[in-house]
């Protein structure tokens, strides 16, 4: 079993292989040896760490991506956005804890999450005008008049600018 | 100023209930002034409200800033954003009319740090597909 603390001070504690379906626990765990020490985890909060290892446990036994996988995968099959079902529920959450998951899988190098997270707001960006995207996410349009003209012009063949 | 007592006259008989020409003019004197001041505090109220409404209107633009700054989408890392993009765009339809089957142009137009990233990563902008 391995224990990880959290930035709130929780203790969690995990089996061995479902902490180590994050590259960065495993190297941990790799480089101080054979230890009952504690792994502090600075960057994470135990709301989302639960969530994390609920994925981490969901998951267990699969075969982990290559570290290359980025590079060699098709093209085409990269940028698919399908998501299992149970992984669609499980990230079914309000946008805060959404983005502290991908946060949190970027962190701790677990690059199944990261992608299930990324795929999911891919998701909601698709389909939706300048506007929308920006509502959904409160971002604000922050261009200059000079960058605006320029974007008006980009996009003036469009209907639904 | 007695709208009543003025009312009494108008209705009352020609003669005794008519002012003299002098009083009459030292009132209708002091009405024109009263009107004067009455604009003068029209028009200062008028510009108070215009400089709330802008007020108003900078207070709302702050409020959407600092709800920006924290949103939560502002915490990821540039390379995060990038990966978004690159399942987001996985194709632009360039004989469409609209933004929203060009994912790339609708990304780019959304604020400077996206326009950046979009434009920093050319295989965004090599997706494309036309409609012959």
């Amino acid at each position: 079993m391995v224990t990880l603390v959290t930035s709130d001070n929780e203790k969690f504690t995990a089996d061995k292989e479902v902490a180590e379906r994050s590259v960065l626990i495993k190297n941990m765990l790799e480089d101080v040896g054979e230890s009952d020490q504690p792994i502090p985890l600075p960057n994470v909060s135990s709301s989302v760490l639960k969530k994390v290892l609920e994925y981490c446990e969901h998951h267990r036994g699969e075969p982990l991506p290559a570290a290359d996988a980025d590079t060699t995968q098709d093209d085409t099959r990269k940028r698919t956005t399908d998501i299992s079902e149970w992984d669609q529920k499980f990230i079914t959450v309000d946008q805060e804890m959404l983005f502290e998951i991908i946060l949190a899988a970027n962190y701790l190098d677990i690059k199944s999450l990261l992608d299930v997270g990324c795929k999911t707001v891919a998701n909601m960006i698709k389909g939706k005008t300048p506007e929308e995207i920006r509502k959904l996410f409160n971002i604000v349009n922050d261009f200059t008049p000079e960058e605006e003209a320029q974007i008006k012009k980009e996009n003036e063949w469009a209907e639904d600018r | 100023m007695d709208l009543e007592e003025i009312r009494r006259r108008l209705r009352s008989e020609y003669g005794s209930g008519v002012q003299s020409e002098d009083e009459i003019s030292g009132a209708l004197a002091d009405v024109d002034k009263d009107l004067e001041d009455c604009d003068t505090e029209f028009r200062f109220l008028q510009s108070r409200v215009i400089a709330l409404q802008n007020q108003r209107k900078r207070l709302e633009e702050y409020k959407v800033s600092l709800r920006f700054l924290r949103s939560p989408i502002r915490r990821l890392p540039n390379e995060t954003i990038l990966r978004i993009f690159d399942y987001a765009c996985a194709i632009n339809e360039l004989t469409s009319k609209t933004l929203r089957t060009m994912p790339t142009l609708t990304i780019s137009s959304i604020c400077s740090r996206w326009r950046a990233l979009a434009q920093s990563y050319p295989d965004l902008w090599s997706r494309i597909r036309l409609q012959l």
